[in-house]
């Protein structure tokens, strides 16, 4: 038996060596730190983890009590009394310290041992390092705290909005109650105002009915109107159809509303043919083209212009506008007949024509032989020289008077041509008045010549009727002026567009209530008349003839006993 | 020379080849007018060249203007000219042709 008893034994501590070696390699693997420890709390056992996060070796660690790793030593005692009464306590919170002394927040957990005979041996001691989940706690702690103190802001927030919304609301019901009170004003307001106007009709409409009357009396008299002013058409219609002139009368488009007889008359046409027609439309009849041409088919504003139809028809042509309000709304043509009258004008500046030309021929035969017996002066005595010298300077005027009289038949019978070319104003005049010069000195007046300092433009002249304005103008001076001076001026003017060419003299002067017929024909002034027998009055009407056919003005100043100036402008 | 148109015209072929240097013409004359000699003279091809000054007493434009239209040279109205003054001219005229 003991034998056998060995054998077992022997075959048991094998077993129980491989449970030993299976228990340490088991407890040195598992991750949980555990220890072992004796009834008096001093370890006996630890694995590997514990001695991780103790961080004592299992050699320091062996032997030690265990309160010393642990911050409260009651709560040990209480485990440990827990544990031998109920044999296991689990996940009791408290501190490890460790070696270098760092405290870690673990959950302790007890399991007692026992023996045989069921007495408490000790305990199995396992420690939970808590740390990362206290860590994890304490952040969800702070994260709950933080958020509860945002709700709670954003709960105090809410209450002021509340408010807020509360102070806006009251002040938007308070507008709401204006607003319907003023609401309520305008209305009553309105209503006032709708009564008032209601009112106002009614006036309006007794007004009305009292202005009805009224227009009734009114329409009454204009009826008589019309009665009278169909009498006055009637009257007016009757001068106008019995009227010597042409009358055309056009309407704002230009087109045809009236032609009267007469002019039915002078321009051969029917009324029924162009009455209605534009004016653009009449020039395509040929006795009317002339006119039309004339006017232009705009129908532009035209007084007294003559216009020639056939071979000796003469009509003088009048164009007024009828203005309304300063707009026009009609036009009416004048045509009245001046043929006769041409006829007669053309009869007597013929016979002046031919009557100068007859007078010419003898007066150049005297001129002649006078001259030719004053050159040769042989074979009369100084008397007979003098005579002689008398009655060319006699012919010489008479020649002058004749060659007036043509010259103005000429102007009136439209023939004085003018054949302008551009020349030198000063070279053209210079030789009459360097004659006129000598003249006035001989006569012991003093001469003046006044002339600008820049070069004369060239002027577009008649260079011979030119030299007649120089003459005429010279010669009056000098005949008029019996002491003093006469003045000679060309002058520039108006940024040097425009010649003037004046004659000035201290004289007799015009008296002013003939001033104003200087330029007629034939006139010749009291005061000059008594002065000077001869002249013929035409002298000024020529050279005004000629200032303006050359597009230019004729003027003079003049104060009796003082003097005169006579100027021509040119431009 | 001193030549009228009479004396001229009464003239043989032959004496007709003496060719004038000057015509001195008036318009208004008996039995012919200047007019009508001018158209004359322009017929003829010796003659027509002759420069011709017309002297008379008439002197209206449109007549100017025939007279040169027909070849006259000058026109001069005998009131407004001395004798001296005509010769003048008909100096200046002749040493212009003879150049």
């Amino acid at each position: 038996m003991d034998e056998n008893k060995e054998e077992i034994t022997e075959e048991t501590s094998e077993e129980i060596e491989d449970l030993r070696r299976y228990i340490e390699e088991l407890t040195e693997f598992l991750p949980l730190a555990f220890c072992m420890v004796n009834p008096l709390n001093f370890i006996l056992d630890a694995n590997h983890s514990f001695q991780d996060i103790t961080e004592y070796g299992k050699m320091e660690l062996i032997g030690i009590s265990i309160d010393n790793l642990f911050d409260n030593k009651e709560k040990i005692d209480d485990l440990k009394k827990e544990t031998s009464e109920n044999d296991s306590v689990i996940e009791i919170e408290t501190t490890l310290i460790t070696k270098k002394g760092d405290k870690i927040p673990v959950k302790i957990s007890a399991l007692s041992r026992k023996d045989e005979d069921g007495n408490f041996s000790g305990y199995f001691l396992t420690v939970n390092d808590i740390s990362e989940s206290k860590r994890f706690t304490q952040e969800l702690e702070k994260q709950v705290k933080e958020r509860t103190q945002e709700l709670q802001r954003a709960k105090e927030k809410l209450e002021e909005s509340e408010a807020v919304l509360e102070i806006k609301v009251k002040a938007r019901t308070q507008e709401l109650a204006e607003l319907n009170q003023k609401l309520e004003g305008q209305v009553k307001g309105r209503t006032q105002e709708l009564e008032e106007k209601a009112e106002e009709l009614e006036t309006r409409a007794k007004d009305m009915e009292d202005s009805k009357t009224a227009l009734l009396n009114i329409l009454e008299d204009v009826d008589h109107s019309f009665k009278e002013m169909d009498k006055e058409r009637k009257k007016t219609s009757a001068i106008i159809n019995n009227f010597v002139d042409g009358l055309l009368l056009f309407d704002s488009l230009n087109r045809l509303s009236l032609i009267n007889p007469k002019a039915e008359e002078m321009f051969d046409v029917k009324a029924r043919d162009i009455v209605k027609r534009t004016s653009k439309e009449l020039i395509t009849f040929p006795t009317l083209k002339p006119m039309i041409k004339l006017v232009g088919t705009d129908l532009k504003e035209v007084f007294r212009k003559e216009v020639q139809f056939g071979e000796d028809t003469f009509f003088e042509v009048t164009n007024i506008p009828i203005k309304k309000g300063g707009k026009s709304i009609s036009t009416l043509i004048i045509v009245h007949d001046v043929t006769r009258e041409r006829r007669i004008e053309k009869i007597k500046s013929e016979f002046v024509s031919v009557a100068a030309h007859q007078l010419r021929t003898p007066l150049s035969g005297i001129k002649w032989t006078l001259r030719t017996i004053l050159d040769e002066k042989e074979g009369i005595s100084e008397e007979q020289f003098n005579f002689v010298e008398k009655a060319y300077e006699a012919n010489e005027r008479m020649v002058n008077l004749v060659n007036d009289l043509l010259n103005v038949s000429r102007i009136e019978e439209g023939r004085y041509m003018y054949k302008p070319k551009k020349a030198d104003l000063m070279e053209t005049i210079k030789p009459i008045i360097d004659s006129y010069e000598e003249k006035i000195k001989e006569k012991g007046l003093k001469f003046e010549k006044k002339e600008p300092k820049e070069q004369l433009p060239k002027l577009k002249i008649d260079t011979e009727k030119i030299g007649m304005i120089a003459h005429n103008f010279l010669d009056n001076a000098l005949k008029y002026t019996k002491e003093g001076k006469i003045t000679f001026a060309i002058e520039l003017l108006d940024k040097e567009d425009k010649v003037k060419l004046s004659v000035s003299d201290t004289g007799v002067g015009i008296p002013e209530d003939q001033q104003e017929r200087m330029f007629n024909k034939f006139f010749r002034a009291a005061n000059v008349m008594r002065m000077e027998t001869e002249g013929s009055g035409l002298g000024l009407f020529i050279s005004k003839n000629i200032i303006e056919a050359h597009g230019g003005n004729v003027g003079f100043t003049s104060k009796e006993g003082e003097g005169s100036t006579f100027s021509a402008l040119f431009q | 020379m001193k030549l009228t148109l009479q004396k001229w015209r009464r003239r043989s072929t032959k004496a007709r080849e003496v060719v004038p240097d000057l015509i001195l013409l008036d318009i208004i004359m008996p039995k012919m007018g200047g007019f009508e000699v001018m158209e004359e003279l322009n017929k003829d091809e010796k003659l027509s060249s002759v420069p011709i000054i017309v002297v008379s007493n008439s002197g209206q434009p449109v007549e100017i203007d025939r007279a040169q239209k027909l070849g006259a040279i000058d026109w001069l109205v005998k009131t407004e000219f001395d004798p001296q003054e005509v010769i003048e001219k008909v100096l200046t005229q002749i040493g212009e042709a003879e150049e």
